[in-house]
């Protein structure tokens, strides 16, 4: 278990003892599945050792309880259904894990991840995360700043946009084989140039004080709070700059439902249904938690500055 | 005691929330249960008529049974609606009756359910008399408009809509099938007497 060393924190931002011995009985229930996923042992012991460190943007909502967090997730490279990412992911390998940087930048090729993150100067952040459908968790994440992890690779004036494509593993990725699928694999994102660069969107290798599950995007997941939770690709094995907006993969679906910003906007509804308020999880059957959704996810403060003049209802 | 069809969709949400599949978002799960059980047994009652009129005649009382059992689980959904996603908020309820169309069709639908369970007894029949017959005839507009319902929901893949679709389909024929099956058998009737 990594020891979080504590500076002056409120006693409401710091996550609850039974969360973190809540897992240990979790990882036991888990079974096989876990086991195999958590082949990545090498990450582990990074993990483990390296001491996360308590980052900044630590939430003050009640933060899920990670059996919530890593049993419902949208991941449809293993399948559509919610459960599917935990059920389905036992083949996934995590180890060797390699991502690809490349684009308009200098500094070009395929580095592995245990020399792409500093593994020495991690932080845990606890981050709400939106999902278009209207639901939302809260959920302490342990990685690095996206920018401090790109700009040693140097990108050029030419770099307007960073785009990100999600790992192609059909033997692994039960999601990948199905026929009805929506998506045209790999799954594809993109931020601007300012939203990779902002200190809020973070590189993330791990989750709950221990290194990310396949079923939250292991070994490597990008998390943009104030955006839907689609932008937050999972499993990342290329990293490019590039001059033109990139071509993400909900956009291509339906482009008249997702946009490339897909910035949290309460006032911006879904085509089919309103954004205005969302439920927060884990529910229970006699109370569901709908909480009023904030514009940007709660994080107005510190990024409607990217926006100034953009008109979010046509940019949605 | 056919009514005990009514307590059918028990066991499998009971299984499903065993599973834990309940834990993280109750509201979407409940929806969804009742909904898919709604539409299933309305697909149900549709099949009696035709069996009925092709001489099966045990099928037509099933008929009423299914279609209530559709009518209350389609209240159900409704109602979980209006609990677990708006919390009760009636100023949100008319708000979403109005901008979203996935919403109104399905709350349509739910009128035309609604009506035909508050007239599926004796008296309303006797009350109406042809117009009984007519009215319930809302049962195709109930049909269509929750299969559009549907259609505007999904979200990832139309596969399970495909599959209610296609039953719908198949219903369809086989609707057409025992007319015809039925005008034969009283034709060959009125050849005889």
């Amino acid at each position: 278990m990594s020891v979080v060393k504590r500076s002056i924190i409120s006693e409401s931002e710091v996550t609850p003892k039974e969360i973190y011995n809540e897992r240990r009985v979790f990882m036991k229930r888990a079974g096989a599945a876990l086991a195999a996923s958590l082949s990545g042992a090498v990450f582990a012991e990074d993990l483990r050792s390296s001491k996360p460190q308590v980052g900044p943007f630590r939430a003050t909502d009640n933060v899920t309880p990670k059996a919530a967090a890593t049993t419902y997730n949208n991941f449809y490279e293993f399948g559509m259904n919610k459960s599917d990412p935990i059920e389905r992911s036992g083949e996934f390998v995590t180890t060797p894990w390699s991502v690809n940087i490349g684009g308009e930048c200098e500094r070009t090729g395929t580095i592995g991840l245990e020399d792409l993150i500093d593994f020495n100067k991690l932080e845990e952040r606890i981050y709400r995360l939106r999902c278009v459908e209207a639901w939302s968790m809260v959920i302490p994440w342990v990685g690095v700043s996206l920018s401090d992890v790109l700009k040693p690779f140097g990108p050029n004036s030419k770099a307007k946009y960073v785009e990100f494509e999600t790992v192609v593993r059909k033997e692994q990725m039960p999601g990948q084989r199905d026929r009805y699928s929506v998506i045209d694999w790999p799954y594809r994102e993109g931020l601007t140039i300012a939203e990779a660069m902002h200190p809020l969107t973070m590189l993330v290798v791990g989750a709950y004080g221990e290194t990310l599950l396949p079923q939250n995007g292991a070994p490597l997941r990008l998390i943009v709070p104030w955006k839907y939770g689609f932008k937050s690709i999972k499993s990342i094995v290329s990293i490019r700059f590039t001059d033109r907006q990139p071509r993400t993969s909900w956009q291509e679906i339906a482009p008249r439902e997702y946009g490339f910003y897909a910035n949290v906007n309460p006032n911006v509804s879904h085509p089919r249904w309103s954004q205005a308020t969302e439920r927060r999880l884990p529910g229970s059957l006699f109370q569901s938690n709908v909480i009023d959704t904030q514009m940007f996810n709660g994080y107005a403060d510190q990024v409607e500055g990217l926006y100034k003049g953009l008109d979010l209802r046509k940019y949605y | 005691m056919r009514w005990v069809v009514l307590l059918l969709p028990i066991p499998f949400a009971v299984y499903n929330y065993s599973l834990g599949f309940w834990l993280a978002d109750p509201a979407a799960e409940l929806s969804r249960w009742s909904g898919d059980w709604a539409l299933r047994f309305l697909l149900a009652s549709l099949v009696m008529g035709p069996l009925a009129r092709a001489g099966f005649k045990m099928c037509f009382p099933w008929r009423k049974v299914l279609g209530v059992t559709a009518a209350i689980y389609a209240l159900l959904h409704g109602f979980v609606f209006v609990w677990l996603y708006l919390s009760f908020d009636m100023g949100r309820l008319v708000t979403e009756l109005v901008e979203r169309p996935y919403i109104i069709v399905g709350a349509l639908a739910l009128v035309a359910l609604f009506i035909m369970l508050l007239t599926s007894n004796q008296y309303s029949r006797r009350k109406l008399g042809r117009r009984w017959l007519k009215l319930h005839q809302l049962v195709f507009v109930a049909w269509g408009l929750v299969m559009l319902h549907f259609f505007w929901l999904v979200r990832s893949s139309y596969d399970t809509w495909a599959k209610y679709f296609l039953a719908s389909i198949l219903i369809v024929i086989l609707r057409m099938w025992a007319a015809r099956k039925q005008k034969n058998r009283q034709a060959s009737k009125k050849l005889r007497s």
